[in-house]
């Protein structure tokens, strides 16, 4: 058999693969009626293919893949002999065994008390210099700390064969995780306890020691209700004060013992580990004690594949995890929705910052994060939430629940001075100030926006309502100055406005507005983050101007000023999309790719789930990961997104339209053939509905719709697409010539592929004849390259069709 | 590990990602030398409480040679294939060693042949099979690269797809191909 049929019959065989075992010999009996041999070939490989199945062939790799331990300790080194005494002390039992060695209770021969002491030891026969090491490292370590929750050191030594030992505190105890189930602690009385635990890591960071290996299984809960840190095993002391260090090579063998569900991104990756290592893993335990699973599970991964997960997935909320949890292990479907409730909100926030991706963004120490915890169970403003005015005026009111009635009627009223009043009978503090200050902008910006429609109402406009365009103009003239508002006012009403000309796609005018905010700063010093926002204004509408470099300039800066300031996160997560919407219209998907991930922390982090941001950076990190080849995840971020849109637009609402093209698109690529379909109509359908049945972008969906089908041989139906997306386009309003390639081009090339396909030969000519010429003095568009073959292909067809007794020489 | 190691192997990893065929070459010959000290470390170090498998082994390579900064996670996915090579080559040397051992030649045993004895390799006449591939590889490079990919990187469908620059349903498709030939090709010589 020549290669090429050998070939053709791989090629047939992948496609009898797909057809159930029925329908295969039909198919084969009609496809290769006339190739017998391949044919033959065929049936020999599906023979093979069965045959090779059943017996396993090539199952498994060569070497079989087994995973690292994923939270057990290693199992036990070969030390099977019970020794007597180490010293002065005498062995009672073994307690147990780890990857570095053995642990035994033990208890000091001349003690009159009896006091039960935990013997560590380096196994025997291991005779392991790197081990030896380590172990004298814990031995150091522990004799810096001295506190009531480190277990404690006494003593050390050397046995007569020269393994090295310590003697410390016998701890008896239960895993903290343990303990709180058995105890059926509350939700308070399990923040309670974890924030003992941060306690005692942050006396371990302010002795410049990290643990780098904090699980419930070294946190350990005494009968007191104590708690004791064990295992120092794969401590760090840190050689200076800039809390960091590198893991030198002889250390990364260690990284094999490392507890992948509660090991740090940097861990994980061999970076650098710093405090806010210790933190990750602390955000880790917590999760697992308010919710009863970690937050992502690396159950039989690989360091490798765990640590592609854990940079890519953000973290899910503790609160939803709660709520959907599995109903076996929680029979009470009530109790874990009751549960995931108290987490929403401050509990939510305070995880996730710890669990956040970049070391710099989590709470810099365990003191830090214990202060948050602290300010939770007191009702106070959390760190992790900074931020919105509603949030801190809940909070207010959460404190203040006899103030809480009287304001919330001030409120309803919307009379500030009254506010002021309410509080005046306490001593105003610095954030209640603010708070009030954040009231009165607010209520400026309203009666501005609310200036907007009154000039668009019939009344005002003498009985002719204005359109919204001209209705925002006429409100901005009267913006020319101040109107007697404090800079900062007048500089955000400025930017609102800029924004509102952006959205209506006036970017003139958009800019101005910007730019006159921004000068606002020459008379008064403004924040970061109201500056951060007029940036944001100027980089989107440069970016829209194309004038990629300046928008990179801006956008950049204003993320910066985010990113300090920290006092604005919705307007964080805008500045982020727009960046990454930057990069991706210059399909700068790797700059793309970090930012998307951190815009995915915010919208996780963040509670406002009716903020069409969070949306936006959901198809966002969609298109990235799509990008990068991460079809699946792409299609679930984007299904998130739609539902999302459509909770807040409703579910006709035209937005829609672009992600289900976009579903499509991924649907068609993973050979989902039919659920593409689907998208690509219900696309069409919600343009159609809201713009009218002219509307130029239907002829996207419309000609992927035509070219699948065309692909999938229902040549019929693909036809009438592609007619009905050319119809669109001619008749499409609003398509100047500069679109006609782009719409009716796009169209016409896959009609002409069509026809050209069914032999229509001259059809396509007459469709494409003129154009082409036409649009290749214009345009460099790769349409026209594919135009032009197809056209030329038709050409040579009809050309030798003409002279039918045409005979070769 | 010295930096400048590192950063050649990445510099290269860079150029064939970008085109350098020769840089496959070079990146091959490099890391081959680094995966037998490795590995040979690896096995002698790790006692009873640790399995070997290729991933781990690979990861452990992919660690100490690349800066893992510069690269992409895509990238990763061509070191990976770049070590699912050498593993096959590591493994073939180790069993024709064998063979010859077995024949009474004269052969020095490297570290990892030791190491390698003792951990449970599947080998269905790993030899021919090497022999098929070259074969295949003449009718058809994708099958048989696929094969390298996966039965000797003990990569998943999701890396081989990255690597091949083909879907994953595809992947699939083209592995009971490949799959059933060598089948179909060993049953006959055997």
């Amino acid at each position: 058999m020549n290669i090429k049929d050998w070939r053709r019959a791989n090629e047939l065989f992948e496609e009898v693969l797909d057809l159930p075992e029925e329908e295969q010999k039909a198919w084969l009996d009609q496809t290769c009626s006339d190739q017998p041999s391949i044919r033959e070939e065929i049936e020999r490989r599906l023979k093979a293919d069965a045959a090779a199945e059943a017996r396993n062939f090539l199952a498994e790799p060569v070497i079989p893949s087994r995973t690292l331990s994923t939270g057990e300790p290693s199992p036990v080194l070969a030390d099977s002999a019970k020794p007597d005494h180490f010293g002065p002390y005498r062995v009672l039992g073994e307690i147990g065994r780890g990857g570095m060695g053995v642990v035994y209770a033990a208890q000091r021969v001349d003690d009159t008390f009896h006091r039960k002491v935990a013997v560590k030891v380096m196994a025997a026969g291991s005779g392991d210099d790197e081990l030896a090491r380590r172990l004298r490292t814990e031995r150091r370590i522990l004799a810096l700390l001295e506190h009531p929750n480190i277990a404690r050191i006494y003593d050390g030594g050397t046995t007569e064969d020269g393994r090295p030992y310590f003697v410390m505190e016998h701890v008896i105890g239960v895993p903290i995780d343990e303990y709180c189930s058995a105890h059926r602690l509350s939700i308070r009385q399990r923040v309670t306890l974890i924030r003992r635990v941060c306690a005692a890591v942050d006396y371990a960071h302010r002795n410049l020691v990290i643990h780098r290996d904090l699980k419930p299984s070294n946190i350990l809960i005494t009968e007191e209700g104590d708690v004791k840190l064990l295992d120092f095993g794969l401590a760090k002391v840190l050689e200076n004060e800039d809390q960091r260090e590198r893991i030198s090579e002889a250390t990364v063998p260690w990284r094999q013992r490392l507890t992948l569900n509660y090991a740090s991104p940097e861990q994980l990756r061999g970076q650098a580990v710093s405090t806010a290592s210790d933190v990750y893993s602390l955000g880790v335990i917590l999760f697992l004690l308010l919710t009863g699973t970690h937050p992502r599970s690396f159950e039989g991964l690989s360091p490798w594949e765990a640590e592609q997960k854990i940079g890519s997935d953000p973290p899910p909320r503790a609160s939803v995890r709660a709520k959907s949890r599995n109903p076996i292990a929680h029979p009470v479907a009530e109790e874990s929705i009751k549960i995931g409730r108290q987490l929403e909100g401050d509990l939510d926030a305070i995880v996730l910052k710890a669990l956040r991706f970049d070391p710099n963004a989590r709470y810099r120490s365990a003191d830090q994060f214990a202060e948050d915890l602290n300010r939770y169970l007191s009702a106070l403003p959390v760190a992790a939430r900074r931020g919105t005015f509603r949030y801190r005026l809940g909070k207010l009111l959460q404190r203040h629940s006899l103030a809480a009635a009287t304001t919330a009627v001030v409120l309803v009223l919307g009379i500030a001075l009254t506010v002021s009043s309410v509080f005046s009978a306490n001593r105003l503090s610095q954030s209640q100030t603010r708070l009030l200050e954040e009231q009165a902008k607010l209520e400026r910006t309203q009666s501005f926006l609310l200036g907007v429609f009154q000039q668009a109402g019939p009344y005002v406009a003498e009985g002719v309502p204005l359109t919204l365009r001209e209705a925002v103009d006429a409100q901005a003239e009267r913006l020319s100055d101040s109107f007697g508002a404090p800079p900062e006012v007048y500089a955000a009403t400025l930017t609102t406005l800029g924004w509102v000309y952006f959205e209506l796609g006036s970017l003139d005018q958009a800019l101005d507005l910007h730019e006159r905010a921004l000068a606002v700063r020459q008379e008064s010093s403004l924040s970061d983050g109201a500056l951060a926002g007029i940036l944001d204004g100027i980089a989107a509408a440069l970016r829209e101007q194309w004038q990629f470099d300046r928008a990179d300039q801006m956008s950049s800066e204003a993320l910066e000023l985010h990113r300090r300031s920290e006092e604005n996160p919705p307007g964080l997560l805008r500045s982020l999309n727009h960046r990454v919407k930057l990069f991706c219209l210059q399909k700068n998907w790797d700059l793309a790719d970090p930012l998307t991930v951190e815009a995915m922390e915010l919208v996780r982090i963040r509670f406002d789930d009716n903020d069409p941001e969070s949306a936006i950076a959901l198809v966002q990190r969609g298109q990235v990961l799509k990008h990068l080849g991460r079809r699946d995840d792409a299609r679930q971020l984007y299904q998130e997104a739609e539902a999302l849109f459509a909770r807040i637009y409703g579910p006709r609402h035209p937005i829609l339209a672009p992600l289900y093209n976009n579903l499509g698109v991924i649907e068609e690529e993973a050979e989902r053939f039919h659920s593409a379909e689907k998208y690509w109509r219900r696309s069409d359908a919600q343009y159609a509905t809201a713009f009218g049945d002219d509307f130029y972008d239907r002829v996207i969906p419309l000609t992927h719709l035509g070219r699948l089908l065309h692909h999938t041989g229902a040549v019929e139906r693909a036809e009438t697409a592609l007619r009905t997306s050319l119809e669109v386009a001619v008749r499409s309003p609003a398509l100047g010539p500069r679109h006609e390639i782009a719409y009716w081009g796009r169209s016409a090339v896959a009609l002409g592929a069509l026809l050209a396909a069914t032999g229509r030969c001259s059809e396509v000519e007459a469709l494409l004849g003129t154009k082409v010429e036409e649009w290749r003095i214009r345009s460099k568009n790769p349409l026209i390259g594919e135009a032009q073959a197809l056209l030329e292909d038709c050409r040579a067809i009809l050309e030798n069709a003409i002279p039918e007794n045409f005979e070769p020489k | 590990m010295t930096t400048h190691v590192s950063t050649e192997v990445t510099d290269l990893l860079l150029a064939w990602r970008n085109g350098r065929q020769e840089a496959l070459a070079e990146l091959m010959e490099f890391v081959y030398s680094r995966l037998l000290r490795i590995g040979g470390a690896y096995l002698k170090d790790e006692r009873a409480d640790h399995t070997l498998d290729a991933a781990a082994l690979v990861h452990e390579c992919y660690l100490r040679l690349v800066q893992q900064e510069r690269v992409r996670w895509q990238d990763r996915a061509h070191f990976f294939a770049v070590a699912a090579r050498l593993m096959r080559r590591v493994l073939l040397d180790h069993a024709r060693r064998r063979e010859s051992l077995k024949r009474g030649s004269e052969i020095a045993k490297i570290p990892l042949d030791e190491a390698m004895d003792s951990f449970p390799i599947r080998q269905p006449q790993l030899i021919a099979l090497d022999q098929a591939l070259h074969d295949l590889e003449a009718k058809d490079s994708q099958l048989s690269e696929l094969v390298v990919l996966r039965y000797f990187g003990g990569m998943r469908k999701e890396e081989v797809s990255e690597v091949l620059g083909i879907s994953s349903a595809t992947v699939s498709r083209r592995w009971r191909t490949a799959r059933a030939w060598l089948f179909e090709y060993l049953s006959e010589d055997g």
